[in-house]
């Protein structure tokens, strides 16, 4: 009897994870599809990517000839990880290989190899060229800019403002490649600017549990301010339900970062100021166009920059730009 | 005891250092973030005195908010119902995990790794990925609300210590967990039942995270898959500076709230006196470090 019992767990346990990776992250392509793309964001753990491999699935649904596995890290910190998984689909020997990138030189020696290997590399979420390492195409946009543009946003309201303007800001977990790139273009455009003070800046990891704590505390120590940047949408919903659960949200604009559908929805009813969109869907729509030029022999027709714009969502587009999930 | 001087020693030091920490404000602040970690830390000090570990608390926790959520939204279920369905689904987890351990012989470690990584994945493939929102307001009492004026998350963390303190200290089964966490061989010769108490163990441990997790997306509106992520460190923290043996056999739930409570003072403190983040990382591990130094030195 017991040996049932342990046989049957066994099986249990073994047919979860396959039934939870069925979707494509192992195993022969789909029959009677001839071209495969290796998709490999920088992790799931933002609804950012989830949006990019939704997009990336539906058009290579749409196209009978293309076969897409995404496979991702664990979280945007294991670096490791994204190289090894890099290093199994060039194994696996995949028609093209699509990659944002945790960590832009740690990247470089597998991403030479596949290529060294004739399979073709493009870059996904950053349009920066990678140390020493030329690569097909790039798609998409900086988050440096992305950061800019917060910083212009913030800029903008100061004038409105007419008095020095005192904001907070929520960072994604220190260190990350998307938050310090998005904090440098930041504060590229703030630093050293007299009107903008910058009354604290705490790291609350991505995470909207501990951006509300975090906001929380915050406000126990600054009640007047005027702006919160949240790095990551999630983490600046988090600070908004603080905000609005002190009595303080006519007082204080939030900005995210992401263009998560709940996040734009908020802007749209005003309980967040704005939100930037780095339009992962369009960026997993050109993976596919892409892949198809390849396929169909024209190659020179692929460009090695396909720079799509960054939209600062606010409340007069936010119905223009709502994802459709 | 170790843990209550620490406690004093922090928070004196934090109301010197800033002086918005010690308002009635920002103490219930303090106590209320605290509580969807310390709730969990309750299940960690039972699985800990066993001498076990449960690793996958923080899974657990997002699961239990994911199904009271897809409850609440996508079957329009009555509020009591979806809550008792996601406590339900942290039971199945523990009793998984309690299956595992107590039949297979797996050692707790692997066995709740496992389960962290695979109620994780269960939470990831209901939602796609994506977090549940618009979730409706009535649910918004059990993380937000008030019962006579204190927090409803404080009152549900110290009703569930009141039962866990008096089930651990003077319940009939309550000895039986540090019998086995002491001496598990001793335990079974001596006739009790310790497959069965380790089941208790790691039920209660998967109920403990459940609760927690609809706790925490009542507070913030919205069950996200990647929620509660890390938990399994703060409980385990928590659990250690608070006194208990972390090979099990010594520990009590009130020194588990205790270490939960400096934990979060500690966080709390960080923000208040805008600590630089690299900083934080630094301060939190000497702190925990030093804390469980103190209580090994003083066991020896």
């Amino acid at each position: 009897m017991r040996k049932v019992v342990v046989l049957g767990l066994i099986a249990l346990l073994t047919l979860c994870p396959s039934v939870l990776f069925a979707g494509g992250q192992s195993g022969a392509p789909a029959a009677g599809k001839t071209f495969v793309v290796g998709f490999v964001p920088r992790a799931f753990v933002s609804v950012y990517f989830v949006t990019m491999a939704d997009a990336v699935k539906e058009a290579a649904d749409a196209n009978p000839n293309i076969d897409v596995q995404i496979v991702s890290p664990v979280n945007q910190t294991d670096i490791e990880g994204q190289i090894k998984i890099i290093e199994d689909l060039t194994q696996k020997n995949v028609d093209l290989l699509a990659v944002s990138v945790n960590d832009p030189k740690a990247v470089v020696p597998s991403l030479k190899a596949a290529q060294d290997k004739g399979i073709p590399v493009i870059i996904l979420d950053a349009i920066t060229p990678l140390p020493n390492l030329e690569v097909m195409s790039l798609i998409g946009s900086n988050n440096e800019d992305g950061g800019v543009i917060v910083g212009q946003n913030i800029l903008e309201l100061q004038k409105k403002l007419g008095r020095k303007l005192k904001m907070a800001i929520l960072e994604g977990v220190p260190g990350q490649y998307a938050n310090e790139m998005r904090m440098k273009g930041f504060r590229s455009v703030v630093e050293g600017n007299p009107n903008v003070e910058i009354v604290a800046s705490q790291p609350a990891n991505w995470q909207r549990e501990l951006a509300m704590t975090t906001m929380e505390n915050i406000l126990q120590a600054h009640r007047d301010l005027d702006v919160v940047w949240g790095v990551n949408d999630g983490m600046a919903l988090g600070a908004a339900t603080a905000i609005q659960n002190a009595g303080l949200k006519d007082k204080i604009l939030v900005l995210g970062y992401n263009g998560d559908k709940e996040a734009v929805e908020a802007v749209l009813k005003g309980s967040m100021y704005s939100t930037i969109l780095q339009q992962p869907a369009e960026i997993g729509r050109t993976v596919i166009k892409i892949a198809e030029l390849l396929r169909t022999g024209k190659k020179s027709e692929v460009k090695s920059l396909y720079q799509i714009p960054i939209v600062n969502v606010k409340q007069d587009n936010a119905a223009k730009w709502m994802p459709a999930k | 005891m170790p843990p209550l001087v620490g406690l004093v020693l922090l928070v004196v030091l934090v109301s010197v250092l800033s002086p918005y920490f010690l308002t009635v404000q920002n103490i219930l602040n303090v106590l209320r973030q605290v509580s969807i970690i310390a709730i969990v830390s309750i299940g960690m000090t039972y699985v800990i005195i066993t001498g076990g570990i449960d690793l996958s608390v923080g899974s657990v926790a997002a699961l239990g908010g994911i199904v009271t959520g897809l409850c609440l939204k996508q079957f329009g279920l009555n509020l009591f119902l979806a809550i008792a369905l996601g406590i339900l689904a942290g039971a199945a987890c523990g009793l998984v995990s309690g299956l595992l351990i107590t039949r297979v012989r797996m050692p707790p470690f692997i066995a709740t790794l496992a389960m962290m990584s695979v109620a994780r994945g269960v939470a990831l493939v209901i939602t796609g990925g994506r977090p549940i929102f618009n979730l409706p307001d009535s649910f918004r009492f059990l993380g937000g609300g008030l019962l006579l004026g204190i927090p409803v998350p404080i009152v549900i963390m110290a009703g569930m210590y009141l039962v866990a303190h008096l089930n651990l200290g003077y319940g009939k089964v309550g000895l039986y967990y540090y019998a086995i966490g002491g001496d598990a061989e001793a335990a079974r010769v001596a006739g009790i039942s310790t497959n069965r108490v380790r089941m208790y163990a790691y039920l209660i441990s998967g109920v403990c995270a459940a609760v927690a997790g609809i706790v925490l997306s009542s507070r913030v509106m919205v069950s996200e898959p990647i929620a509660g992520l890390g938990y399994e460190l703060d409980a385990i923290a928590s659990v250690i500076v608070g006194g208990s043996n972390i090979f099990g056999g010594e520990g009590f739930v009130v020194g588990t709230l205790i270490g939960s409570v400096i934990i979060g003072i500690l966080r709390n403190g960080l923000n208040l006196l805008n600590v630089s983040t690299y900083m934080q990382q630094v301060v939190i591990g000497v702190v925990i470090a030093s804390m469980v130094s103190i209580s090994i030195l003083r066991r020896r």
